[in-house]
């Protein structure tokens, strides 16, 4: 009988278990001076402290924004660029996810495919004669929203990086949805009204100067009920923005500072050239901001915006015009917290429970199995040990719902050796020797452990692929322990108490007669 | 001396004499559930009904019914709980996020300055009937999938007996959870869940034994190559529910108020499934 490979192997995995679950049981300094590969495992929100936001990325609203701007693109290709031939067409309607013209000289019917042709390959155009339908194709539509979710990640990690969160995570679920982490923030409300700002900033005339076709009315910002009537089209708008500082002016006031990219600023400069003495708007998410009158030309890129801001609102304004807008408004649809209170609480209730339940399953097994007992216990340490390591290095977050998992492993695992006591015991009565009966109860019962410990195990894979953020803490502490608890429970098992039986020729729970 | 040589190898009970008994107070249960579910319904939380939970410390003066008043624009349920230490805000879900997020904050600018929340939920209503449907899912796909492995491994009529007597615990458990009015919510199902893995891992082990047992006696009535199976395991189905049950009791005295749901199901769970793989997987299997 030669267990040295299997001595190995355990005394292998036994120190490997014990540096790897090391750093839990080390103060904070020295944790610190320790490797990357070697850090406690990490607790979930749940346990730590902080704040989680699913927020929806609106994306009917997307639908809608692009919708409107097909109809005008067709438009403008059908009329041609100056000096071209026009394409007569009548009745341009937006229906739902196309968009529709019929033409009033079915003679341009080639000339009208061959424009709209160049609108790209995400857009499909079908005809029946006169009557022309413009759509984006599925494809398209993917296209348009995975830029849509990327952009979004992108902008909402820019805002949350300038308001100086520490270690925060921002993740995509599903196709239009955003999971923010923000560990230690337990009331996320100033983050919730930031991210959640589409902060579109738009320049427009003030209609009353100018005359403009169609106008549009804005409420100011701070007083919903004085509007402005502004021109439609849009002058200059936020995403030639390249900076935006908080500035003051003579009389203290805080204000925004904007400086335009290369093209923004010519056209600002133009902007301003060309209508001296009138005023224009400037406009973020529907609210006027201010809208002063252009004193002269204004080279350079450079503009101010002041206003009645007060010191938080001009800060947080400087912070959304840098960060750039949101492709679509964010709502939130779900919010959860912890406070630091009761982080530790649960951290507390979860350590003792799992400390008692350890020491409960211990004295039972001593008082069950006597002497043989202390090595299932020794076993039963082995396998947390193995556990903690094992959710360490592949940086697993501990949640409350996890160590509960943790705790009913414990119960569970001493059920394979359980099991196979039982078996000897019974083996043995049936006339076997000590070792022959060993050695048959921890073949036969290696079979029953898998087909029993595969059904909760499947039970965990579901838990993971349905559930979210806590549970799925719990199915991988529950999935990893049944692993756990079947390597030691069998494999280690057997590598110390075969040679045992062996030696003395006595087995737990049976005397020889 | 220990305990466990007092237990004989071998027991020699007749499990399968109280068949009958252990059908007729199984079906009286399980129709009892059914009718608490149907009747008294499930105590839902905010996971699935969406709303607003959170829970506050307590400053000086604050009192259960100071709250209410409070905060009565807004139709709170408001509790005292943790030793009456800190008190648990519950507002209703709105069809609408934006309207749910503002009524998040309303209660805030009521409750004012200086409270310590020591947890804030809010479910919107999207979020909740899509938590249902995952849960739902959750738990279809593993008494399907659990069924399926044992399909594979054992046989059909395996598979029915433990897929019986998974169903019966999964209903028994939701009854209980009624019954004593605990709030049903994502933690719940990943208890029941949980049941669902323990009760048919004792299931299998006591089919394996039956299957061996197949093979060895292939003469013997099957009624009594049962009580034989179930006689061999006996020892070891005490063993291990009563060290699962020592730890979840650790779980419910220690684990705290979040787990409280968990842990209270776990413990009944860790019951019903040890009772259901004795006296219904098994007997199911003598059709």
């Amino acid at each position: 009988m030669n267990f040295l490979g299997r001595r190995l192997i355990v005394v292998f995995v036994v120190i490997l278990a014990i540096v790897l679950s090391l750093p839990n049981f080390v103060p904070e300094g020295v944790r610190k001076h320790l490797p990357e590969s070697l850090q406690p495992v990490s607790l979930g929100l749940d346990l730590r402290g902080g704040a989680y936001l699913l927020m929806d990325i609106s994306m009917e609203q997307v639908e809608n924004d692009r919708m409107q701007q097909l109809k005008g693109l067709v438009r403008q290709t059908l009329i041609g660029e100056q000096g071209q031939e026009k394409v007569r067409f009548e009745s341009l309607r937006l229906r739902e996810k196309s968009v529709t013209f019929t033409l009033r000289n079915p003679d341009q019917k080639d000339l009208s495919i061959k424009r709209l042709f160049k609108l790209g390959e995400d857009i499909d155009v079908s005809d029946s004669g006169k009557d022309f339908t413009v759509q984006y194709t599925d494809a398209g539509w993917v296209k348009i929203r995975k830029d849509v979710l990327e952009k979004s990640i992108e902008i909402v990690r820019r805002r949350i990086d300038a308001l100086g969160m520490k270690e925060p995570s921002i993740q995509q679920q599903g196709e239009r949805r955003l999971v923010i982490q923000l560990p230690g923030v337990d009331t996320p409300e100033n983050v919730k009204a930031l991210i959640g700002k589409t902060a579109k900033m738009t320049i427009h005339m003030v209609a009353e100067d100018v005359g403009c076709a169609t106008t549009i009315s804005y409420p100011y910002h701070n007083n919903p009920n004085q509007t402005v009537e502004v021109c439609r089209e849009v002058e200059l708008s936020g995403e030639y923005l390249a900076d935006s500082r908080v500035i003051y002016d003579e009389s203290g006031r805080p204000g925004v500072s904007t400086t335009f990219t290369g093209i923004g600023s010519r056209q600002f400069e133009t902007l301003t050239g060309e209508n001296i003495g009138k005023r224009f708007a400037i406009v973020l998410d529907g609210k006027v901001l201010s809208a002063p009158t252009i004193q002269g030309r204004i080279p350079g890129g450079n503009g101010q915006i002041t206003g009645s801001f007060g010191v938080q609102e001009a800060k947080d304004l400087s912070m959304l015009l840098r960060s750039g807008a949101l492709p679509a408004p964010l709502t939130v649809v779900e919010e959860r917290s912890v406070g630091p209170g009761l982080g530790a609480d649960s951290v507390r209730a979860g350590t003792i429970a799992c400390l008692v339940g350890l020491l409960l399953v211990m004295i039972a097994m001593v008082l069950i199995y006597g002497f043989w007992g202390l090595i299932v216990d020794g076993i039963l340490m082995l396998n947390i040990l193995l556990l903690f390591g094992i959710l360490s290095f592949f940086g697993a977050t501990l949640t409350l719902p996890g160590i509960a998992g943790i705790v009913l492993t414990l119960g569970m695992a001493v059920d394979a050796n359980v099991l196979i006591f039982d078996r000897m015991r019974e083996e043995a009565s049936n006339g076997l020797s000590a070792l022959r009966a060993a050695q048959v109860a921890y073949d036969r019962a290696f079979i029953t452990i898998l087909d029993a410990n595969v059904t909760t195990l499947v039970a965990a894979i579901l838990l993971f692929q349905f559930g979210t953020g806590p549970i799925r803490g719990f199915a991988v502490t529950l999935a990893l322990g049944v692993l756990t608890s079947m390597f030691t429970g069998v494999f280690v098992s057997r590598t110390i108490f075969e040679p045992k039986v062996y030696k003395t020729n006595k087995m737990p729970l049976f005397k020889k007669k | 001396m220990n305990l466990m040589q007092l237990v004989p190898i071998t027991a020699k009970f007749k499990f399968l004499k109280y068949k009958l008994l252990a059908r007729v107070i199984s079906s009286l249960l399980v129709v009892g559930s059914i009718g608490l579910i149907v009747f008294k319904g499930l105590n839902f939380g905010i996971d699935f009904t969406g709303g607003i939970a959170v829970e506050i410390v307590k400053t000086e003066g604050m009192t259960v019914s100071s709250l209410r008043q409070q905060l009565d624009s807004l139709n709170p349920e408001v509790q005292s709980i943790g030793e009456g230490k800190t008190v648990s805000i519950r507002l209703q879900g709105s069809p609408d996020e934006e309207e749910e997020m503002a009524r998040l904050k309303e209660m805030k600018v009521i409750l004012g300055e200086g409270i310590e929340y020591r947890s804030v939920d809010v479910v919107g209503p999207k979020v909740g009937g899509e938590l249902i449907e995952r849960g739902v899912y959750a738990l279809f796909f593993a008494l399907l999938a659990i069924a399926f492995y044992i399909w594979i491994r054992f046989d059909t009529i395996f598979a029915l007996g433990a897929l019986v007597a998974l169903l019966h615990d999964v209903i028994i458990t939701i009854g209980f959870f009624v019954l004593i009015n605990l709030e049903f919510n994502l933690t719940a199902v990943a208890a029941i869940l949980t049941i669902a893995g323990y009760s048919v891992n004792d299931t299998v082990v006591v089919y394996d034994r039956v299957r061996e047992n197949m093979r060895k006696f292939r003469k013997k009535e099957f009624k009594d190559l049962l009580d034989l199976s179930l006689n061999e395991t006996f020892s070891r189905t005490i063993l291990t529910s009563l060290t699962t049950f020592l730890a979840v009791i650790a779980l419910v005295v220690f684990g705290g108020n979040v787990l409280a749901s968990f842990s209270y199901a776990l413990l009944f769970g860790v019951i019903v499934g040890t009772y259901s793989s004795v006296y219904i997987a098994v007997p199911m299997l003598r059709q």
